[in-house]
Formats: C-alpha cells, structure tokens, sequence
C-alpha cells in the first residue's frame, strides 16, 4: 500500500485501524473469561467480564470519535473511505459482541446449580469454534487479508449445526417434565423472549444514536435497567425447578 | 437522464510539436449528464476539453488524430466550420473572463455574433432568459447595464455560464470553473450545473475530488496523457479499479 502524500493521514489510518485491532483482543478476552465463567464458575473472571464490558464501551466511542474526525478533517475517498465506514461497523459489531459475553457471565451462578457435562462440552466447542473464528477475523482485519475472511464465512455452519445439536440435547432433558411438544413450544417461547430482550436493546442503540446525531454526543450515565434484569429471572426460573 | 451518447472520441492522439499530450483517448460521453474530467496537474485535462471544441485548432503547432463525433458527426470533418461549432459547445474558463463591458453587453455579444435575435425584444428576451438559466437573474435585474467586471467572482462566473447559454449550446465545457471562487458561489455554481444539466450535456475538469464526486454522474482519470479509469462516479469514489486512480483521489504517492 503506498503512502499518503500528507504523511499524518497516514497515521490517522493507522492509529483508527490499530484501535479496532485492540478493541478486538479486548473482545477475544472477555470471551475467554466469559466461558471460564460457564465452564468453572470463576467468580474471578466474571469480575474482570464486567471490568471489559466497560471498557469495550468506551473504545467504541473512541473510534466513532476518531472515525468522525477522519472523514470531517480529511474527506477519505475510496479505500480511505471503506476503511473508516469499517472501522465504524467492526466498533459496533465488536460491542455488541462484548454485551453478549456479559449476558453469559451473569448467568454464571445459576449454571452452576445444574450439572450437565455434555451440554457444557458442546458450548465449548461451539466456543472454540467461534473463538478461534474471531481471533482469525481479527487477524484477517490487521493484515488486510481478504482470503482469510472468505474462510470464516463459510465456516460458519459447522457452529451452526452444534447449537442445533445442543438446542435438542436440552430439549430432551426438559421433556420427562412436559410432553415433547409442549417442551419445544416453552423452549421456543424462551428463545422469542430473548430476541425481544434483544429488540429492545438494539432499539435503546437506535435511539442513542438519534441523541448523537442531535446533540453530538452519547448519552454517558447508565442505561436504566429493569429490577433482576436477566439473571434475576432466570434465577427464578431456577428457583423454581429446586423446588420441583 | 438518458442513455443517449453525446460526444463519442475514438483513439484521439494530441501533439504539441513533437510532444505527445493525449494517447489513443477513447471515451462516449452520454447526453445531458455531467462527466468530471480529473487528474494530475498536466495529465491533458484541458487538452482534452479542447479537442472537443476545437479550440486547439488556434494554438500554434497543436496536431489532434483520431475521431470525435458528436451526434454521429465528426467534428474534424474538412467542411465543419469551428466558430459555429464553438456555439454548439460553449466553454467556461477558471477565471471568470467577462468582457469589459455591461452585462447585458456580455450576455448579448454572442447571440448578435451569430445573428440568433431579429431585433431588439428578442435580443432581450434571449439575455434575460440566459440570466435567468445561470440563475442571476435576481441579483443583476436592476443593474443590467452596469460593468459586469463590477460584480463579485462568484457572480462573473455565473455572468459567463450566462454567455455560453446565450447563444443555445448543446455542450458546455468547464475548465475548473470554480477555483477561484469561495465555497458559497462555489456551491451555487454547482447547484446551477445540476440544473443546466436537465438541458445541456457538461463536461467539467475539475481539482476538487469532492465537487467531482458531488456533481457528476460519470468521471474520467488521466494519468500522463492516458484515459486510465472512466466509470460512474461512484464507482471510482468508492471502489476504483485501478491503483494509479486509487493513489491520485486518496493523496497517496505512487
Ligand atoms: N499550448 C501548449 N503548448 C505546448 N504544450 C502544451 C500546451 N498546452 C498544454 N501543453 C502540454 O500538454 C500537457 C497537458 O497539458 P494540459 O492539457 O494543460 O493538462 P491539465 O489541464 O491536465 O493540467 C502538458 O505537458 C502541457 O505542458
Ligand atoms: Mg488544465
């Protein structure tokens, strides 16, 4: 790649890109402990998850910040231009995958009432899958390399079919209780109230981008969340099943 | 907007004595649409927007082969006259150049040259509906018989589009039309391209990537005299096919 004549566009391009990059290890860590979270209930490592969640965060709106600069200062054009749009949507892509890692480590305490080797043993490997596919993407992203890209994508059906396999193993678990029709349609239930917990969010992400638009900044307090948000309602759930 | 090709060039080669200015420029320029030319100072840009006027007939020692049709007609045929030619296809300069006249003189100059009004009245209509295309209409309607050379850069810009609309073009070529002027009269001048352009088919050179990719449809990269990338302009903003047109519109050196 040549240079650009105005040699601190050239260090623009690159602190954007290395930002990102960053941001993407800090999002492979989270991962890492969220899963050590599901695997061995490490209280430790669901401290650090919160302590990333945050921090992924903010490197977010730093790179919209810088991305923002870029194109007012500078008015990037072609390859300039697809790499500060990415660099934009590789940022958010990378937060919400942050919020998921979260979701998981706050479930750590309630998992580990239960004790289901074989359903942990396909998440792992799920996770493995997924894990190393992020790490490849974000190598892929740090050396512009397309070819490796073109791979992660068509990898991704194998992750498909554990979570269908791990969907009908816990399917088959909940049935002695309910008959197996009644047990799909309560896991379907689930599975619906999950997306619109998700709508939800994502709408919350629409409208602080509207904020931002408006006002040139994001809302920085805390989003108001309902009382037992998440785990608090699963806990019950489990709560229940003890008791059964 | 149509799909109608305009102006079609066909292995046009363009010497200055013995130096080679254009190389085999192959390119169709559809009608009623804006195509930018662009590319590093002394690629042939102008060059090349002369070859379609022929303006480069009065420049001593200028040689242009090939073929350039406009309308299917070869504009370098033996018996093609090149001032009625220069209606047909008017041309807009960087620095705005109004003679020192007023402005209704400016206006009027070409259109008597070419004996396009019977008298008086049409005369004027003609001028006023020129301002009024160039969108001038309103700031000059008092002042039509002051110095044009009295009004402001933006507006002597505007008082030339004027002149070439005057005398009932089909073409309007721009050499940088905007470099000397300031980002207001800029933009009017570019929200009058958008307009002429329902009308007239324009050819613009510009520096400015950015005006570029705001007003054309089409654009053309020149690179040492040869046509390197002509694709819409959305293409070659966001996707250039060809490393020297991507090095030239992102400011890198090659
Ligand atoms: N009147 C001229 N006499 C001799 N050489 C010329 C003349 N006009 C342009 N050239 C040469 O032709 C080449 C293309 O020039 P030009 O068409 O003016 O480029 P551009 O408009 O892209 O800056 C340059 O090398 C320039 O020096
Ligand atoms: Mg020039």
């Amino acid at each position: 790649m040549n240079e650009h004549i105005v040699s601190s566009y050239d260090e623009d391009i690159k602190d954007l890109q290395e930002q990102v990059v960053a941001m993407g290890g800090l999002v492979e860590k989270i991962w890492m402990d969220a899963m050590d979270c599901v695997k061995n209930a490490n209280d430790k490592a669901a401290l650090q998850v919160i302590e990333s969640d945050k921090k992924i965060d903010s490197m977010e709106l730093k790179i919209y910040d810088k991305s923002m600069r870029l194109l007012a200062l500078r008015s990037p054009l072609a390859s300039d231009l697809r790499i500060v749009v990415s660099a934009m949507r590789m940022a958010s892509s990378l937060e919400r995958l942050g919020d998921h890692a979260k979701n998981i480590a706050r479930r750590e305490k309630l998992i580990s009432t239960g004790d289901h080797p074989e359903i942990i043993s396909l998440l792992t490997r799920m996770y493995d899958l997924s894990h190393s596919a992020l790490q490849q993407a974000i190598n892929a992203y740090r050396n512009s390399n397309p070819g490796s890209a073109e791979e992660i994508r068509a990898n991704d059906a194998r992750v498909d079919e554990l979570f269908d396999s791990t969907v009908a193993i816990v399917l088959n678990l909940m049935a002695p209780k309910n008959p197996p029709l009644e047990t799909e349609a309560l896991a379907s239930l689930l599975f619906i109230a999950k997306s619109l917990e998700r709508m939800g969010d994502m709408t919350t992400n629409i409208a602080e981008i509207i904020i931002f638009q408006e006002t040139g900044s994001f809302p920085t307090d805390e989003r108001p969340r309902g009382k037992d948000h998440q785990g608090g309602l699963m806990e019950s759930l489990a709560e229940k099943e003890k008791d059964i | 907007m149509s799909d109608k090709i305009k102006i079609q060039v066909e292995d046009v080669n363009v010497f200055y004595g013995d130096i080679q200015a254009l190389f085999d420029v192959t390119l169709d320029i559809k009608s009623k649409e804006i195509t930018s030319l662009i590319g590093p100072s002394g690629c042939g840009k102008s060059t090349f927007l002369r070859c379609m006027n022929r303006m480069n007939d009065v420049i001593d020692g200028c040689r242009v082969e090939g073929k350039i049709t406009i309308d299917g007609e070869n504009i370098y045929d033996a018996d093609k006259d090149p001032v009625l030619l220069r209606a047909r296809v008017g041309m807009v300069f960087q620095k705005p150049n109004p003679f020192p006249k007023t402005i209704f003189e400016n206006v009027a100059y070409g259109p008597k040259i070419h004996g396009l009004a019977s008298n008086t009245s049409e005369l004027r209509e003609i001028v006023e509906n020129s301002l009024e295309q160039a969108g001038l209409m309103d700031e000059v309607k008092d002042r039509l018989n002051d110095s044009a050379t009295d009004l402001s850069g933006g507006q002597q810009q505007r008082i030339c589009i004027a002149r070439a609309i005057a005398v009932n073009p089909e073409i309007i070529l721009m050499d940088e039309p905007c470099s000397a002027l300031d980002p207001i009269a800029t933009a009017r001048v570019e929200e009058l391209m958008g307009n002429l352009s329902n009308n007239y088919t324009i050819v613009i050179v510009t520096h400015s990537m950015q005006q570029a990719a705001r007003v054309s449809t089409n654009t053309a990269f020149f690179h040492l005299g040869h046509l390197v990338e002509f694709n819409a302009t959305k293409q070659i903003f966001t996707n250039p096919s060809d490393k020297r047109t991507e090095d030239y519109i992102t400011g890198k050196v090659g």
